[in-house]
């Protein structure tokens, strides 16, 4: 048999494991790149089963293939042949989409382009259906024959339909609905061979169109949603029977956005995740950071030539060591957050403060990117897409980096371990609600002067709870803690080799002193902060080399001051006072995001003034606020 | 008995009768579910009243009032 190339397309409604059957298909082995002319991400994978060579291409989650949203725009155009693929070699490594946990992944160099020649292959649309509200599911199903295309579907979650004493005739609806279902459990990667034995046999068949379809068809070529309910009720009913039982779901929400405990609960779980995020992370953190710290005795007594080994001591093992030793701070950041987002509950905070952002002329959907942005800025300012208000999500852009991102956390956890070791979480927590805080106050101020008044409203499903899968989400954190690492190995190594210099010319200045040339740099721009309680020259320095990545603040002055977190601990209090170093965490809290988030600010609202401005109104926000800080400290006796 | 969405209290269930929105509104609750005929049930309210939690063909959907108000559903009269 000659080898055949079958191309399969994923649809699904949001929800129904579409991103796992995608992972378990490709192993993960994902290409990322853009849609040609759109910002949306593109995600493929190439794999060979059997005789055919596979190539997967996922559409964004989709409850109808009608356009909703520019990402839902996408899929219709594709689906209808309009949106051609892209050049493979020419997709970079960009993120989008709605979901923090399919974004960036597997954009790691491993984005090869097929063996095969990109031929035209048989299509075949693979749609993930969620047994558990099988009619909503099918509706998009009809949508999708309508198209005259070759169709399987893929039922998912039939464990759980189980449980909940849903019973389903699998083979029988596949042939009243004449079309191929393979009943699958994706988060386990069950039943995979099944599918793509099912995916070959339908490549092989023309294109076939149930004679029910007509029916269900308006004039125009839409499906009629009332009568498909109809032909479900008559058809599909006998074969899909529900038990009426109280979904767990409706009695964890009953707690969960219960009048009394919901708050309490919300409050209580962001806590949690902040003290777990440092007190587990921070013994291990420490251990890194004396290892790094021994390395840096060995090598200083190894026979090296002075500059050299000032370089590595101070520059590599001091500057991007301080840095590398969070990586577990950054781990268990983004498998928190993962938990939240795929346990269900992340989609019941929007509702929960949907109205409180409606007083701020933003709804719940903006939510959902300011909890992306406590990972990252930029992948949190695409996932603005989802807004359908033009106008709000500018705000939901503009007011972003407020929201603190990971790689701002080593520096207050270095900063409170060494100033607030008593009420380091408490001090971390307070910088994540003073973000939260100023992002709503600029929302509002925003909604002022942003022109276009249409408001929309707040259409959400709400996911039933499930217990997420420990391995995608160790899978997701652990793609964010190598990305950091892999900054911490190019750009911040960067900086800090540049820092290097400047802190040991001109030749003869004691390395890293005032004389130096980073020192007069320094103190060229320190009088700024003097006001704000940290006028120490070490501290603009590392404030402007903070654009590059925020964590490189703490590289800086490790560099400057030759050594880790340990020896940082016995320098800084020489330098600034308690209240001094909290105005300072609110300044980096605060001040311009960093280069990768203005770029991508530009990208997003598509013009530069956008992200200028965005810089201008972050550096007044955080000199105001941290003046604020330092003096309101002041008056308070601290 | 005709009602709004909005008016339906916590448990109650009703049939949809129409949808009083916009367009793209409309075809945004029809793909979640709410369709005209549909059974739809008010789960809960959430502690601060806006949005309202209801279920139709067995999807949990978050609607603010405003929205909910125009859509109509009829009650099924009790015995």
């Amino acid at each position: 048999m000659s080898n055949g190339f079958i191309k399969v397309i994923l649809v699904g409604n949001p929800n129904t494991g579409k991103t796992s059957l995608l992972n378990s298909l490709t192993g993960m082995r994902l290409h990322v790149g853009n849609w040609p002319g759109k910002t949306v991400e593109k995600k493929e994978g190439y794999f060979k089963y059997g005789d055919y060579d596979f190539n997967v291409v996922d559409l964004p989650g989709t409850y109808s293939i009608a356009p909703y949203s520019e990402e839902e725009r996408v899929t219709y155009a594709y689906l209808r042949g309009e949106l051609a693929d892209s050049e493979c070699a020419s997709a970079a490594c960009h993120g989008g989409g709605k979901r923090l946990r399919n974004r960036q992944q597997g954009c790691h160099g491993s984005a090869q382009c097929p063996s095969i020649a990109l031929g035209q292959g048989t299509e075949v649309i693979v749609q993930t259906i969620d047994v558990n509200a099988l009619e909503r599911n099918l509706l998009m199903t009809m949508e999708l024959l309508a198209l005259g295309k070759r169709v399987v579907l893929a039922f998912n979650f039939n464990q759980e339909a189980k449980r909940r004493g849903i019973t389903v005739d699998i083979q029988a609806i596949a042939e009243v609905l004449q079309v191929p279902v393979v009943p699958i459990e994706a988060n386990r990667g069950e039943n995979k061979e099944a599918l793509l034995n099912t995916i070959i046999k339908t490549a092989d068949m023309p294109v076939h169109t149930p004679d029910y379809l007509p029916r269900l068809l308006k004039d125009n070529g839409e499906i009629h949603h009332d009568d498909t309910l109809q032909f479900f009720k008559e058809r599909i009913r006998p074969y899909y029977q529900t038990e009426k039982s109280q979904h767990h779901t409706e009695r964890i929400d009953s707690f969960l956005l219960n009048r009394y405990t919901a708050f309490p609960v919300f409050i209580l779980a962001m806590f949690l995740m902040f003290a777990a995020t440092f007190t587990i992370s921070t013994p291990i953190v420490d251990l890194i950071d004396a290892c790094f710290g021994a390395l840096g005795e060995g090598v200083a007594r190894l026979p090296l030539p002075g500059l050299l080994k000032s370089l590595l001591t101070e520059g590599v093992i001091g500057g991007v060591g301080s840095v590398v030793s969070f990586a577990p701070l950054i781990f268990i950041l983004f498998f928190m957050i993962a938990f939240f987002e795929d346990s269900g509950y992340l989609g019941r905070t929007v509702v929960l403060i949907d109205r409180l952002f409606q007083k701020f002329g933003i709804s719940g959907q903006s939510f959902i990117p300011m909890i992306l942005g406590f990972g990252c800025n930029v992948p949190a300012i695409m996932a603005t897409r989802t807004i359908k208000s033009r106008k709000e999500r500018l705000i939901g852009i503009m007011v972003n980096s407020f929201m603190s991102c990971g790689a701002r956390l080593p520096v207050y956890a270095l900063f409170s371990s060494i100033f607030f070791p008593k009420n380091a979480v408490l001090v971390i927590m307070l910088l994540y609600l003073a973000g939260i805080v100023v992002a709503f106050a600029a929302s509002r101020v925003l909604s002022m002067f942003i022109p276009g008044g249409e408001q929309t409203s707040l259409i959400i499903e709400l996911p039933p709870y499930r217990v997420p899968h420990f391995g995608n989400i160790v899978k997701h954190a652990w793609f964010h803690t190598k990305e950091f690492i892999k900054r911490a190995g190019t750009i911040i190594l960067a900086s800090v080799i540049i820092i290097w210099v400047l802190a040991s010319l001109p030749l003869g200045v004691e390395y890293g002193s005032e004389q130096s040339f980073i020192g007069s740099i320094g103190k060229l721009i320190a009088p700024i902060f003097r006001p704000l309680g940290f006028g120490d020259w070490t501290y603009a320095i590392a404030l402007i080399f903070g654009f590059v990545a925020k964590e490189v603040i703490i590289g800086t002055l490790a560099t400057i001051h030759g050594g880790g977190e340990e020896i940082l601990a016995t320098i800084l209090p020489n330098n600034i006072s308690p209240l001094g170093a909290l105005a300072f965490l609110f300044f980096v809290l605060l001040y311009v995001p960093c280069v990768a988030t203005v770029a991508v600010v530009q990208k997003e609202t598509g013009k530069w003034q956008y992200a200028l401005a965005q810089i201008g109104l972050n550096l007044t926000v955080a000199w105001l606020v941290s003046w604020l800080v330092y003096h309101g400290g002041k008056l308070l006796g601290f | 008995m005709t009602k709004t969405l909005y008016q339906l209290r916590a448990g109650e269930k009703a049939r949809i009768r129409s949808i009083g929105t916009d367009p793209v509104t409309k075809e945004r609750l029809e793909s979640l579910g709410m369709i005209e005929g549909v059974e739809v049930g008010m789960v809960r309210s959430t502690p601060l009243g806006n949005p309202r939690i209801y279920r139709a063909l067995n999807t949990m959907i978050a609607l603010r009032n405003d929205i909910a108000k125009l859509v109509e559903v009829e009650v099924a009269d009790h015995e």
